[in-house]
């Protein structure tokens, strides 16, 4: 490939992406102009971006009229803790469906896969009255294990897949070495499935954070333990939307995650690479 | 297959054996709170859910009433019902492909070397993700607004279209067009998903192919896809289960409207599950089971001719 | 390993220090609020939100026990309430947001609320002559009580910029010319009409007041007792709502739009006429104030086809508004609370924050309003009447309206499905609905009778009812077809 094809194809890539992330962020931007606006000049002016004004008292009707401050806690609480929950109960669960056969194996990975394909309509409320049953209503602990003890068949079978693609090199390596089955585990592959982590991590995170049914019906005794998004309700009348609050709440909801996600970022690039080297 | 896992028959007298091989007391405790957490939070709601759907069961009522396979005949019977299904299988035949070779293409050019400012990029494109669902409700219906939208501006300038057309409430077109929102919202996800599944394969085999003299489609082909197949086929089903299980987007957009033209089953479920003036969970979860098990049956079918076929 | 080992232990000490924040959080919480401490309160009005913090904080300086509120949409509220009741957790008061004929006493009798801790003969006169039983009322006990009067959705509002005065339109004919003139004129820039018709079970109410203001019972002849889904005059509505679409007068997006959407495209300029609710003049003060009480938005009357002859539109007598939950246990204080919502200075506020008309409507000369307002309420003072009411007679009516399934497409489902294309033959959709009702009450009804209720087709015959006067109370008796 020639000097200046590959500057060409480089040019045309780079002006795709740029027309992809253009589409792709718009309405974020617009949202961030919509948080400096008036109703009135939101709908007139419609996807123009540049507000008339720049001013953030919207920034602090959100934070009062959403109780940020405490929910914000609230939402990082319950989300921190649900994405450990998910993360851990999934790598193990993969790991070990991926390099052992056992009885029970098939019955297991068959009522996942059956069970992965149901609409979730109406499961809020049996697992609210199981919850109430087993004392978790009006905690956030109850929040944690309905976010995080729930589906997430996806993240396990990522981490299956992972595990599974291992070479068995290592682990025997490992073994011949006199490592035990939680020291394998933790130390030679966990340490490999970083992508898979990081990946979990951030959409775990994301649907905890997002959630919205399960903070409220789980909080609607102890409201002081609510999260971001039903804050947001406080936002959207029946006759009306505040929608510069709104846009100002979902902007300040919206940071953390792609902190976080930034932050990852470098997780994705360490694969496998780095180990098999050793 | 990069592991060979143990396999070993498991004692036929039911003792649990230490075996350096198959250590079933670790297996299981690893296993135990998926086990446990799952039974609680997705197996116990979907049993209960099956049994509410032989009851006629008022949103309003502490209990219902057993009423045998009442809901399942008015089910069969209920055009709305069929009408949510076959939605529901447009749906996924619009937006999973769309969103499973997006998020691949734009995977593979920014885990390419030559791709400048990847993680910019990959932010980018995840921001939709976590975009609040009103404030995206109210933005695309100005981005298709039929009067001065730009679709309909750059449509008609591009010939494409002699009339404006209002394709979020046009009864042929809102289906479609909410797919193409929910595959701009979600691409973001199966990117990252699928950056992993690349990132995962180990760069020697790139350079000992370079080496050996491949050129670029020649890795692809030889390397790039055979060791993805695994994440594929995750990704697909995830792709395939996150658009049959589309609600608040959908909701937000265009109610199921217009015309029920855009209902699909989890809007069906929850409309009769709590918002219609005579809300009827049993009912609701009547139309849950059915479609569940249609999915089930799908999935049966596949499994059973794949065997057929030979197997592995 | 090591940096690993490292940054593994300081996340392990974060989670901990902030789970131990939380601990000690929740075992405060634990402590804090035993009985009577507080009152939870969950409504969907975004716009009195103020008006009663107001109340709420000088109550608290009273009597020390806080008012815990949470702003509901309205969509959000009735899967949380139903959720709630299953697990017990009913706030102390919540709005009624259900839809359904008889819904009071259906939630009544499922066992929803608790009573007031108050007589009825300790209210206020104004509020007494209001309460029903079978609505507000059951066994002589009050439950609720009414803080509005009778209101329509069908006043015509629209925006002088765009209406002069001798432009306003009257009539189905007027209105339709005028919508043509000024989408024509503004080159489609503004046009004549927003209308959400995707908002359906509002767009559902609207028809109805329509069909009273061209001399209709409404939905249901009360000398007959049958439907009237395919009456004359739900034909000229249709007409009206189909024809002003099919003459490109109204703004395209109208498809999906919902009420909230549909009134700020139309307060941005997009679309000359609007109709909606006495709430329209509340949401432009605290939305668009630029619009706000400087002539900029003019209302008149329900659009029909002979605005020569008087109309009334017909409302059930007014039902409550907040009910105390059955699972409080704090009725005393609640009831305290719903006591606040009671007398002139809360009907002047209401009036000012210019939602429905307040229960004492002489409240609204005494308040600062925009002059639409006042013009509104008078419209309605005028032109409005109690209908009969089937469940006020006989509260076993409720369980007919339980029974029965809702029937799809309703009118105002058939006439977005027009608008979007999806119907054309709107007339032959509105017959087979009426004729579905029809055979879905049958059904309702003898399935009740089986079960023993004594419910029958003359429930919904008044044989006194005459279309012009009001359904006053003192006519129920005797009403009965022989």
């Amino acid at each position: 490939m020639t000097r200046g094809n590959r500057t060409l194809i480089k040019a045309c890539i780079c002006a795709f992406l740029a027309l992809v992330s253009f589409l792709w962020i718009y309405p974020f931007l617009w949202m961030i102009s919509a948080s400096f606006k008036t109703t009135m000049e939101l709908f007139q002016n419609g996807l123009k971006l540049v507000p008339q004004h720049v001013s953030f008292e919207s920034y602090i009707r959100a934070w009062v009229k959403g109780n940020f401050g405490r929910y914000f806690f609230n939402s990082v609480f319950v989300t921190v803790w649900t994405i450990i929950l998910v993360v851990v109960r999934c790598a193990m669960a993969g790991y070990v469906l991926a390099l052992y056969d056992f009885r029970g194996k098939k019955a297991i990975l068959a009522v996942l896969m059956a069970t992965f394909l149901i609409p979730t309509g109406t499961t809020i409320i049996p697992t609210v009255e199981i919850s109430q049953a087993l004392g978790l209503l009006n905690t956030r602990i109850g929040v944690i294990l309905a976010l995080g003890g729930a589906g997430n068949v996806a993240a396990l079978l990522l981490y299956k897949a992972t595990f599974e693609g291992i070479p068995a090199s290592l682990r025997e390596a490992a073994e011949i070495d006199g490592a035990g089955f939680m020291t394998i585990f933790f130390r030679v592959m966990a340490p490999l499935a970083g992508p898979v982590t990081a990946t979990t991590v951030i959409l775990t995170f994301m649907g905890a954070w997002n959630n919205f049914m399960i903070p409220l019906v789980f909080t609607f005794g102890t409201p002081q333990f609510r999260t971001l998004p039903v804050g947001m309700m406080a936002f959207q009348g029946a006759n009306e939307t505040d929608w510069s609050g709104m846009a100002a709440a979902g902007t300040i909801a919206l940071v953390p995650i792609v902190i976080v996600f930034i932050a990852l970022q470098k997780y994705f690039i360490n694969g496998i690479a780095g180990a098999v080297k050793e | 297959m990069a592991c060979a896992p143990a396999t070993i028959r498991v004692p036929e007298n039911n003792e649990m054996r230490t075996n350096k091989r198959t250590p079933l007391g670790w297996i299981w405790l690893f296993l135990l709170p998926t086990v446990i957490l799952y039974s609680i939070y997705t197996l116990y709601p979907i049993i209960t859910t099956v049994r509410y759907s032989f009851m006629n069961w008022s949103g309003f009522s502490l209990s219902g009433k057993f009423v045998g396979l009442d809901n399942y005949r008015e089910l069969f019977q209920d055009d709305l019902f069929w009408n949510a299904v076959k939605n529901t299988f447009l749906y996924l035949t619009y937006a999973v492909p769309g969103r499973f070779l997006l998020s691949f293409l734009l995977a593979l050019i920014l885990t390419a070397k030559f791709t400048p400012a990847k993680a910019v990029f990959r932010t980018m494109i995840f921001i939709p993700v976590v975009t609040t669902g009103a404030i995206i409700g109210t933005i695309m219906t100005m981005i298709f607004d039929p009067g001065n939208g730009p679709v309909n501006l750059i449509l008609s300038k591009l010939h494409l279209i002699d009339d404006s057309v209002f394709f979020l409430g046009n009864g042929m077109t809102a289906l479609a067009t909410s797919s193409i929102i929910w595959i701009w919202k979600w691409t973001g996800t199966s990117l990252i998903y699928w950056i992993a599944s690349l990132q995962s394969i180990p760069h020697e085999l790139y350079e000992a192919a370079t080496i050996d003299g491949a050129g670029v489609w020649g890795k692809f082909k030889a390397i790039t896809v055979p060791l993805l197949v695994p994440y594929g086929i995750i990704i697909f089903v995830l792709t395939l289960s996150d658009a049959m299980k589309v609600f608040d987007l959908m909701l937000t957009l265009t109610g199921g409207g217009p015309f029920f033209k855009t209902e699909v089953i989890e809007l069906f479920i929850y409309r009769h599950a709590f918002t219609s003036s005579v809300p009827r969970v049993g009912y609701a979860s009547t139309a849950a089971t059915i479609f569940g098990l249609i999915f089930v049956a799908i999935t049966l079918v596949q499994a059973i001719w794949k065997r057929r076929k030979g197997g592995r | 390993m090591k940096k690993t080992f490292v940054i593994a232990l300081v996340l392990l000490l974060a989670c901990t220090f902030v789970f131990a924040q939380g601990a000690d959080e929740a075992a405060s919480a634990a402590k804090a609020p035993a009985k009577g401490d507080k009152v939870e309160w969950w409504d969907h009005f975004l716009p009195l939100a103020q008006l009663h913090r107001a109340i709420w904080d000088q109550s608290e300086k009273e009597t020390g026990i806080p008012v815990e509120y949470t702003q509901y949409d309205p969509a959000k509220q009735t899967e949380a309430l139903m959720l709630a009741f299953r697990t017990k957790s009913l706030p102390d008061v919540f709005s009624q947001v259900f839809s359904g004929v008889g819904i009071e006493a259906t939630l009544k009798s499922e066992g929803w609320f608790s009573p007031m801790a108050v007589n009825k003969s300790e209210l206020p006169r104004i509020v007494q002559d209001s309460l029903f039983e079978g609505y507000t009322l059951f066994d002589g006990k009050v439950y609720s009580f009414p803080t509005y009067s009778i209101n329509h959705n069908a006043p015509l509002w629209y925006l002088t910029k765009y209406v002069s005065e001798n432009e306003v339109p009257r009539t189905f004919a007027e209105a339709r010319a005028l919508g043509r003139k000024i989408t024509r004129e503004s080159n489609k820039k503004t046009y004549g009409f927003v209308v959400p018709y995707a908002f359906i079970g509002r767009m559902d109410a609207t028809i109805e007041d329509m069909m009273n203001a061209l001399g209709s019972d409404g939905y249901i002849n009360w000398t007959t007792g049958e439907y009237n889904y395919a009456s004359e005059e739900i034909f000229k509505v249709f007409e009206f709502f189909t024809g002003i679409w099919d003459d490109g007068s109204v703004l395209p997006a109208s498809v999906n739009l919902v009420m909230r959407a549909a009134r700020e495209r139309w307060a941005a300029g997009d679309g000359a006429m609007l109709i909606d609710g006495s709430w329209n003049i509340g949401v432009v003060k605290s939305n668009f104030p630029t619009l706000y009480n400087n002539g900029s938005v003019g209302v008149t009357d329900p659009l029909r086809e002979d605005d020569s002859k008087p109309y009334k539109v017909y409302k059930n007598p007014p039902t409550g508004v907040f009910y105390i939950s059955s699972n409080s246990d704090n009725v005393d204080e609640a009831t305290n609370a719903l006591l606040k919502l009671m007398g002139d200075d809360y009907y002047i506020g209401l009036a000012e924050a210019q939602d429905q008309p307040p229960l004492d409507v002489s409240a609204v000369a005494k308040a600062s309003v925009d002059p639409t307002y006042v013009e509104v309420c008078d419209m309605f003072g005028r032109t409005m009447a109690y209908k009969p009411s089937p469940v006020l007679r006989n509260v076993e009516v409720a369980k007919v309206s339980a029974e029965m399934k809702e029937i799809h497409p309703t009118p105002a489902e058939i006439l977005q499905g027009y608008v979007s294309g999806s119907i054309k033959d709107w007339k032959s959709e509105l017959i087979k609905y009426n004729n579905a009702m029809t055979k879905e009450r049958e059904r309702a009804i003898a399935k009740c009778q089986k079960e023993g209720i004594n419910v029958s087709m003359n429930d919904w015959i008044f044989t006194n009812y005459k279309y012009g006067e009001s359904y006053l109370t003192n006519l129920y008796a005797g009403s009965y077809r022989k």
